[in-house]
């Protein structure tokens, strides 16, 4: 179904596209006419990703990147200019997540990693996306927070704390560049069938007493499918969301409603 | 260019204030897309010029006069919709009342409880119909246009904010009770909008470059927005695209609130 008419020939880059969201996500912006950069840490989840996209008649290409990366970003960047003559709209979907473990039980090396994926890599993507889209007139950037940057849950405190970072990074980054046409939002998204849960999936799988608590931390009683979290991103790029910017919109069942 | 929602063809959509600005353009994006509109305001004559603008483009509303103050009006209104229309899908809770810059202090009882009887309990009355109507038929979507004085303070606002913020709470707190009945309700944060209040103002400024230039640059994007850049984001919070967004506040203020 093609939404966004605006999104034909314009050029996207997915972060994290190999799989659950991001993969949703480029495939949503390629069905509505945009050539979709698909990039990933997992060469071979993006090539079918791009693989499924062409089938379905859309145009993308695939570039290794790992977001934590300054040159991949740069080298991610480029390819979009030079395979598709710029850049208009990034989705900076991948980042790291963390086993459960209390703050105080952290190990250094793990700090070290949630905050070089999900702070400074994505200070990285977004400074490359930013000065190619200021050549090009004007872009949209969303960045994937998570529910975790506005409420608590044991053991998340790290993680979080590297989330409610994308939420303050897209406002400052919102405020920079606004008067070069660039808008930069995030969203945080709840609970969702991707990779990423599947341990706590494969673990409550027969248990159906632990998947409908799971359920229940929901005000619709469900996890959402990847395609519901990469709806919102594809709206927050389009010409409808002209007036939106520095903001950060929970799609998360209501999760953090109560 | 706007958003294509081949989902609303055949809904039943309700939209309060539709006479001018936001609510005009968010009933007018909801006929393009093939819903059917009730079309309310308090003023017959642009509410029906709204009605009119959708019929004569090819769509299908109607007027329904409604003060949102007045609880037998909603009730009234959605009602109507039901009659007219056979369901209620969609409701857009975009009537409020502006309120001129009163301190605390000299804000007199009767301006009070007038700023909470439009901003506040005319959200609780209009929901408290739709609602119903709504799970007779299987679900629907509620956005409530809430402010961003609902997040941020300005001099002499602070009953209209206080007004503002309790429809954030009210939408949370009702999305959670009609969640499990498959209504999702979420509020919107207009920023500065060109709506008839803002001409009123510009008129006042006249000429005054260096006051037009300040109130532009109060948002990130330095200008405020026209009222088709409000009525999408509510547009899309309705859509199926929207379905995992559930007691959510978005805020649509080209950055007003960001620094």
């Amino acid at each position: 179904m093609i939404r966004y008419p605006e999104f034909v020939g314009k050029v996207a880059i997915v972060t994290g596209a190999g799989s659950g969201i991001g993969r949703a996500a480029a495939c949503a912006f390629a069905r509505n006419g945009a050539q979709v950069v698909v990039s990933d840490i997992d060469d071979e989840a993006g090539a079918e990703t791009v693989r499924l996209i062409e089938a379905a008649g859309g145009e993308a290409a695939y570039r290794h990147c790992d977001v934590a990366l300054l040159a991949d970003h740069q080298a991610a960047v480029a390819f979009a200019e030079s395979r598709y003559g710029g850049l208009d709209f990034a989705f900076n979907n991948a980042g790291a997540v963390a086993p459960k473990v209390p703050l105080a039980a952290t190990p250094e090396q793990m700090f070290d990693l949630i905050i070089a994926v999900n702070v400074r890599g994505l200070a990285a993507a977004m400074g490359c996306q930013i000065a190619a889209m200021t050549a090009r007139g004007g872009g949209a950037i969303v960045n994937n927070a998570s529910t975790l940057a506005h409420v608590g849950l044991a053991g998340r405190a790290v993680y979080a704390g590297s989330k409610g970072s994308v939420v303050a990074m897209s406002r400052g980054a919102a405020v920079d560049c606004g008067p070069a046409n660039i808008r930069v939002n995030a969203i945080s998204a709840g609970t969702t069938d991707t990779g990423e849960m599947r341990p706590l999936f494969d673990e409550i799988a027969d248990k159906p007493e632990r998947q409908a608590a799971v359920r229940a931390m929901q005000v619709v009683n469900r996890w959402a499918q990847p395609e519901e979290i990469a709806e919102p991103v594809l709206f927050l790029c389009s010409e409808g969301a002209s007036y939106i910017t520095g903001t950060s919109l929970a799609v998360d069942g209501g999760f953090t409603s109560r | 260019m706007t958003a294509i929602y081949p989902e609303f063809e055949g809904k039943t959509a309700m939209v309060s204030a539709a006479g001018d600005g936001i609510g005009r353009a968010a009933a007018i994006a909801f006929a393009r897309n093939g819903a059917r509109v009730v079309v309310t305001d308090i003023n017959p004559q642009s509410g029906q010029e709204t009605a009119d603008l959708i019929k004569e483009a090819g769509g299908t509303a109607l007027f329904f006069r409604c003060d949102v103050a007045e609880d037998t009006d909603n009730r009234e209104a959605v009602a109507f919709a039901v009659s007219e229309f056979g369901k209620l899908n969609y409701a857009f809770n975009n009537a409020g009342l502006t309120s001129p810059r009163i301190p605390l202090v000299e804000a007199s009882g009767e301006f009070v409880d007038r700023q909470i009887g439009v901003n506040t309990k005319a959200f609780w009355s209009a929901m408290r119909h739709q609602i119903p109507a709504m799970i007779d038929q299987g679900g629907g979507a509620i956005v409530n246009s809430s402010s961003i004085l609902a997040h941020v303070g300005l001099a002499g606002k602070s009953i209209y904010s206080a007004t503002k913020a309790a429809v954030i709470g009210m939408t949370r707190g009702a999305a959670i009770d009609y969640g499990p009945q498959n209504i999702r309700i979420n509020a919107i944060c207009p920023g500065t909008t060109e709506t008839a209040m803002l001409r009123n103002r510009m008129k006042e400024i006249g000429d005054d470059d260096a006051q037009l230039n300040a109130i532009r640059a109060q948002q990130v994007i330095n200008r405020w927005a026209q009222p088709s850049e409000l009525a999408e984001p509510a547009l899309f919070l309705c859509s199926d695209g929207a379905s995992y967004i559930v007691g959510a506040t978005l805020i649509v203020d080209g950055g007003y609130t960001i620094r």
